[in-house]
């Protein structure tokens, strides 16, 4: 009977963060979209290493602790991040850098934000 | 004694089984917490044991070279014929340490080589006896494209006894994973993961024969930014020949990324 209840829990537990993450993915789009772009400055890395969800999620939250940075977006299937910096902000490429390799990845050459091109 | 180190080397719940970050270590500050029901069917002669293991691991990115991981295993009994007491407790606790050693990021592929070294600590006041089981290994990974190679191989000595200056049993472990990232359209962000792993085991007992077995395991993941899905069964091959028959291993998983 205990048995059976913690069966019942761990999947529960499964069923119900599920239902969360996907809930939560669809308010959260890969890249930064045109109204933000209009006022921030936003910048773009190739990044090698990256193979799964998980590994974007990692290097987001590293390079979202640079001071001036106010959100990143990953993408394994680019090999690359985009950063949004804040309003009058700079940042250094050594310190994007270093925060690329802080997560395991290697960086890239800089590129053009798709989103700036437009 | 004999049927102890057995029924130990058993019930471990290791690293192996759906190990996909084998040869890599994760990200400074990344944390990563894994909960596992692992639903495990042993014979002895014709006598069914059905152990339900549910071990909880912890793991935290000191740096970028160096991982901590803590991992503790609540067992459940289920069916005992057998004549061994057993009860539902927590085991010992396992504190484990990895060090990257290589880890190349080309456009096309990943390779990385990983060191580890982790013990039991007989901490718990319900320590069947005051024994470590030490563990220390190599891993390997290469993921060219969507496919990923995991190779982990550990040597562990179990239940080490400090006074008596041996343990009870060596064992060397050898596994490898494959599986291949499926980008499910229409779900961003979500990949299905196809697994297939290949176990073997080599037990050297203090007494008694050496002997082989392993497990062929079919499995899959989902995996999202911060949460993955893990299933698996464990097939084993050549069991019968051990003093403890092995059955198939369900494994169900969840594991959270910070």
């Amino acid at each position: 009977m205990k048995n059976k209840a913690l069966l019942l829990l761990f999947a529960l537990m499964m069923s119900v963060t599920a239902s969360s993450v996907f809930a939560a993915n669809k308010e959260n789009p890969l890249l930064i979209s045109k109204k933000d772009t209009t006022q921030t400055n936003v910048v773009c890395y190739e990044v090698f290493g990256m193979d799964c969800p998980g590994c974007q999620s990692a290097l987001e939250k590293q390079v979202k602790k640079i001071d001036g940075v106010a959100d990143a977006k990953a993408s394994f299937k680019e090999k690359q991040v985009v950063i949004e910096m804040k309003p009058g902000a700079t940042v250094s490429e050594e310190e994007i850098e270093k925060r690329i390799k802080k997560a395991n990845f290697t960086p890239g050459k800089k590129i053009k934000a798709a989103k700036d091109e437009e | 004694m004999l049927l102890a180190v057995l029924l130990s080397a058993a019930f471990q719940t290791k690293a192996e089984g759906i190990s996909v970050d084998a040869g890599l270590t994760p990200a400074q500050d990344r944390i990563i917490v894994r909960l596992q029901y692992r639903n495990i069917l042993n014979q002895m002669g014709s006598n069914d044991m059905v152990m339900h293991m549910m071990p909880v691991v912890v793991v935290y990115g000191l740096s970028s070279d160096v991982t901590v991981m803590l991992r503790n295993v609540y067992r459940a009994v289920g069916t005992n014929e057998t004549m061994m007491e057993m009860d539902n407790r927590f085991m010992d606790p396992f504190l484990m340490g990895k060090v990257k050693l290589y880890r190349h990021n080309a456009r096309t592929y990943t390779v990385g080589v990983a060191g580890f070294a982790g013990t039991t600590f007989p901490v718990l006041n319900n320590s069947l006896s005051k024994t470590y089981s030490p563990v220390v290994g190599v891993n390997a990974s290469y993921r060219p494209g969507l496919w990923a190679f995991d190779l982990n191989n550990a040597y562990e000595w179990i239940n080490y006894n400090t006074e008596e200056n041996q343990s009870a049993a060596r064992q060397l472990q050898v596994n490898l994973a494959v599986s291949r990232n499926i980008i499910l359209p229409g779900i961003d962000n979500w990949i299905l993961s196809p697994v297939q792993e290949f176990s073997f085991v080599r037990d050297n007992p203090a007494a008694g024969e050496s002997s082989s077995f392993g497990f062929i395991s079919p499995g899959f993941q989902l995996v999202s930014p911060h949460v993955k899905f893990e299933t698996l069964y464990q097939i084993p091959i050549n069991s019968s020949k051990t003093a403890l028959d092995y059955g198939g291993r369900l494994i169900l998983g969840l594991r959270f990324m910070f």
